[in-house]
């Protein structure tokens, strides 16, 4: 009996689609979960950290799919195995909490040399670790060759540390504080403001009584725009509307000069944002 | 001015207009009425007061322009999900968004190479091309219909089931709606007068409306693709989403790799489709002529298919690096996280295809007279590509059990395992591809023989870049496992370019080399077996699936976001499912397109049957 070839070819197709339907069945499977925020108790012990934060490393915040931990040879991203002992050695002036700590919200201040820099801010989307979380990765880091002097109760510039440094933690009293808080300072909007020269067109001191401020005053500019609206302006003078283009242009090209395009990091800019949009009276 | 004249000159001033509509639209419609503040045309010396109304009400402006929608007041859907029974929201419209762009990619593809043989056709004066282009044009018309089908099914859906994140889209991209939509009508005329003025203008009008046809197709797709690649390398936003700037969303990281990318493998898939279409007709043809007709369709169909597959992987490499450049994240969580073993699938895939597309060119060489000589060649191409195969096919870390792996010393095989980083992966893709292309210059040549001065200098020419480029490549391969990471990663590129100098060269000096040559055998088309057809449809079966399946991965590669960053998907459906779930999604697509595809083809062929006659032979 002779088969017709419209037999055939859908013979032929659904055979070819069950073949790489089973191909897809061989590799292994795994369903990835979406990440839930972890709520941590703040009296957790140690080894308790260490565990939790052994799990988001490997989880939710997706280190290792990067990093390896005991491997060497041509490696795309730095291996973790012995970074406990190694992290209060990378960098001078800062202690081993401070680097892992920098390394977690501002990956790119430091990148180890040999490799490229592209690892994503930890506490930010798509990963966004809480600080608690990101607190629980730093003691696995540690434990990881070292031991871990982390808790809960860590405060470091990132988590409301202020100036202070690190504090909370065993060895927040040794060395680095100075530049845990050169780090802050340099992270400090008000500084940034002046630093990139904004404060030479901008005054953002409230006026006196009765008095008009001064052109192009910021100081209620917290008043008047929110942060996006803010953060609009200073990516691009053409969103203020009472700027003509010539003077738009002339803005672009001053902040341009100053750095603030070319040298300024998004944080920077987000921490002069935050400083312009704090109330400081003045109406 | 003659009527010919007139008619071609009417067509490009309409195709001039229709550019100017469109592109003014946006500047004439959305940009000058949208509010702002009045633009003063006197300076004043503004008081304090002033001054603070002004900035006031350009503050307000401004707030309006970057804040989400929900801060607006503007009243965004209270429900932010809603379930399709049975098999889920996702794979609704998963299966939706798929089954679109399958038909999509056809329906894009197919003028680019009508045009192209209708114009090979007019230049050579030869009837056939044109027959020919005209037989993969009537495949168009139901596609198109299919095509727009489902694209309002699959607004519906994403209105239906995912209103706020459609919602947001549509917030952010409010600006390419209308040229969307006015490009669509003019796609649709551009079609409709290609198709049914076949052969009722001129030559040189018909060829205009094409020209017109496919600039009309590429800019839908451009539009289009800046949706959906936003929602992978979101840019123009602020991190809570709020637009900055829409030519910034629209011009995202993946956008102009996903152009180029999708433009090619459109082409090579619509191919593929025609070819399978000829295949079809073959397998069914009463005469020798029709079979003569159908072999020579199906091979310029897999012609078509192969030329513009043989480059998609190095199309694929400048995808991969801007997902990398976005963010090194989602790049790893795509070739060693969570999708590495999609790659793995990916390669069986294209192996298959590779091996497919040879297989049938060798087989295309029995019906050539004098094609004996090159058979003894064939038997190392094989074992080149089965190698290349392999390699490409081996993962990093094979399916283990724990007692094996304490043997191996860890999830890495001693010796596979270096068969599965990229410096293997990537030189055994660039060798596959210059063998495949090794095989079809061997065809090209089979029936001729060259009788240029320089013949033999040009062969051994040919030779000589053949085996530079394949030696270049290994040593360029080998050395990845030496250096360190950052040079490794930029090793590929001059591998690719390599591979391209060989594509160019070989080709330039083949064209020269067998200008005027002498035929020694005729092609006796209609004459291949059977199983090439079979080939061929196998081809077009794994050039959709392969789609289906890299089309899941683009997508899934957000994970759980709808906007990677931005917008996070809270829906019972935001895990990542697995690979085996995904490829079984996967092929009920690639099913359902091939049933839809078939009731194509057979509307295609009713226009070749005879008209009904009453069986009584009554006239009344």
């Amino acid at each position: 009996m002779k088969i017709p070839p419209s037999v055939n070819i859908v013979v032929l197709a659904v055979a070819a689609t069950a073949f790489y339907t089973l191909v897809g069945q061989l590799v292994p499977q795994k369903e990835v979960p979406a990440p839930e925020v972890m709520e941590i108790s703040k009296d957790i012990s140690t080894e308790e950290m260490i565990e939790i934060g052994k799990e988001i490393a490997q989880g939710k915040g997706i280190c290792l799919t990067c990093h390896t931990i005991g491997r060497s040879g041509a490696l795309r991203f730095p291996d973790l195995e012995g970074i406990g002992t190694r992290a209060a050695s990378r960098i001078p002036g800062l202690n081993g909490v401070q680097y892992l700590v920098q390394s977690l919200y501002e990956p790119d201040a430091y990148v180890v040399e040999g490799f490229n820099p592209g690892m994503p801010t930890i506490n930010k989307a798509p990963i966004g670790l809480t600080d608690d979380e990101i607190l629980t990765v730093i003691a696995y880091m540690q434990s990881l060759g070292g031991s871990p002097s982390v808790t809960m109760e860590t405060k470091h510039a990132y988590n409301g540390g202020g100036e202070e440094g690190v504090s909370g933690a065993a060895d927040a009293s040794g060395e680095g504080p100075a530049a845990a808080a050169l780090e802050t300072a340099a992270l400090s909007g008000d500084s940034l403001f002046k630093s990139y020269g904004c404060a030479e067109c901008h005054s953002i001191a409230p006026p006196a009584a009765g008095e008009a401020p001064p052109p192009r005053s910021l100081h209620d500019v917290g008043t008047r725009l929110d942060h996006n609206a803010i953060l609009a302006t200073i990516l691009d003078p053409d969103n203020i509307p009472t700027l003509s283009e010539s003077k738009a242009q002339e803005k672009k090209a001053a902040m341009e000069a100053a750095g603030v395009y070319g040298k300024a990091t998004l944080d920077e800019i987000q921490a002069i944002v935050e400083f312009l949009a704090a109330p400081r009276g003045g109406e | 001015m003659s009527k010919r004249k007139l008619l071609l000159l009417s067509v490009c001033v309409a195709a001039v207009i229709m550019v100017l509509v469109v592109a003014g639209t946006k500047v004439l419609v959305v940009f000058e009425n949208a509010y702002r503040t009045p633009v003063e045309t006197v300076q004043l010396d503004r008081t304090p007061a002033m001054q603070g109304e002004a900035d006031a009400l350009a503050a307000a402006a401004e707030e309006q322009r970057t804040r989400p929608l929900e801060e607006l007041g503007v009243p965004l859907k209270d429900v932010e999900y809603r379930a399709f029974p049975v098999i889920g929201s996702r794979v609704a419209v998963w299966s939706i968004a798929q089954l679109h762009l399958l038909f999509a990619a056809f329906v894009l593809a197919v003028p680019i190479f009508a045009l192209i043989i209708e114009f090979i056709g007019y230049v050579t004066k030869d009837k056939r091309y044109d027959e020919l282009a005209y037989e993969f044009t009537k495949l168009l018309s139901v596609s198109f219909s299919l095509t727009a089908a489902l694209g309002a099914a699959l607004t519906f859906a994403l209105i239906i089931l995912y209103p706020r994140f459609t919602d947001y889209l549509m917030h952010v991209f409010s600006l390419t709606f209308l040229p969307y939509a006015l490009l669509f009508f003019a796609e649709a005329g551009f079609l409709y007068t290609y198709y049914y003025g076949w052969g009722k203008f001129s030559p040189k009008v018909h060829l205009a409306l094409g020209i017109g046809l496919n600039l009309v197709g590429t800019a839908i797709m451009l539009i289009a693709n800046a949706w959906l690649t936003f929602m992978t390398t979101p840019r123009g936003v602020s991190e809570a989403g709020a637009l900055i700037s829409t030519w910034d969303a629209v011009n995202n990281y993946m956008w102009m790799p996903i152009n180029i990318h999708r433009f090619i493998a459109n082409v090579a898939f619509g191919g593929s489709i025609a070819a399978a279409y000829a295949a079809f007709k073959f397998l069914h043809a009463d005469s020798e002529e029709e079979r003569a007709h159908y072999d020579w369709m199906g091979y310029v169909g897999n012609f078509i298919a192969i030329v513009a597959f043989l480059p998609l992987p190095f199309a694929g490499y400048y995808l991969a690096a801007e997902i990398y450049a976005f963010s090194q994240t989602m790049g790893l969580t795509m070739m060693g996280g969570a999708f590495s073993w999609l790659f793995i699938i990916q390669a069986v895939l294209i192996g298959c295809l590779f091996i497919g597309a040879n297989l049938y060119l060798w087989l295309g060489m029995g019906r050539i007279e004098g094609a004996q000589r090159y058979r003894g060649y064939i038997k190392y191409l094989l074992v080149v590509i089965a190698l290349c195969f392999a390699v490409w096919a081996t993962p990093r870390s094979p399916i283990t059990t724990p007692a094996e792996m304490r043997e191996m010393g860890g999830s890495f095989h001693p010796i596979l395992g270096k068969l599965g980083v990229m410096s293997a992966k990537n030189t055994a893709v660039n060798l596959l591809i210059l063998t495949t292309f090794l095989s079809f210059i061997i065809y090209r040549r089979s029936g001729l023989t060259p009788v240029v001065s320089w013949a033999k200098t040009g062969k051994a020419a040919q030779l000589l870049v053949f085996i530079a480029v394949a030696g270049y490549v290994t040593y360029l391969g080998i050395l990845g496992y030496f250096v360190d990471t950052t040079v490794r990663i930029g090793l590929s590129v001059p591998q690719v370019l390599s591979v391209l100098f060989a594509l160019f060269s070989v080709t330039v000096i083949d064209i020269f080399l067998f200008r005027g040559a002498r035929t020694i055998g005729e092609t006796r088309w209609g004459t291949m077996p059977a199983i090439s057809q079979y080939i061929l449809i196998f081809i077009a079966v794994t050039f959709t699936w392969l789609m289906a399946l890299m089309g899941y991965v683009r997508s899934g590669l957000r994970q759980h976001w709808h906007v990677y960053g931005v917008i996070r998907d809270t829906s019972p459906d935001a895990f990542t499912p697995t690979l085996g779930f995904a490829t079984k999604v996967v092929s009920v697509n690639v099913l359902v397109f091939f049933g839809l595809i078939g009731f194509v083809f057979w509307l295609a062929s009713l226009s070749g049957k005879k008209d009904w006659e009453d069986p009584e032979g009554s006239v009344s």
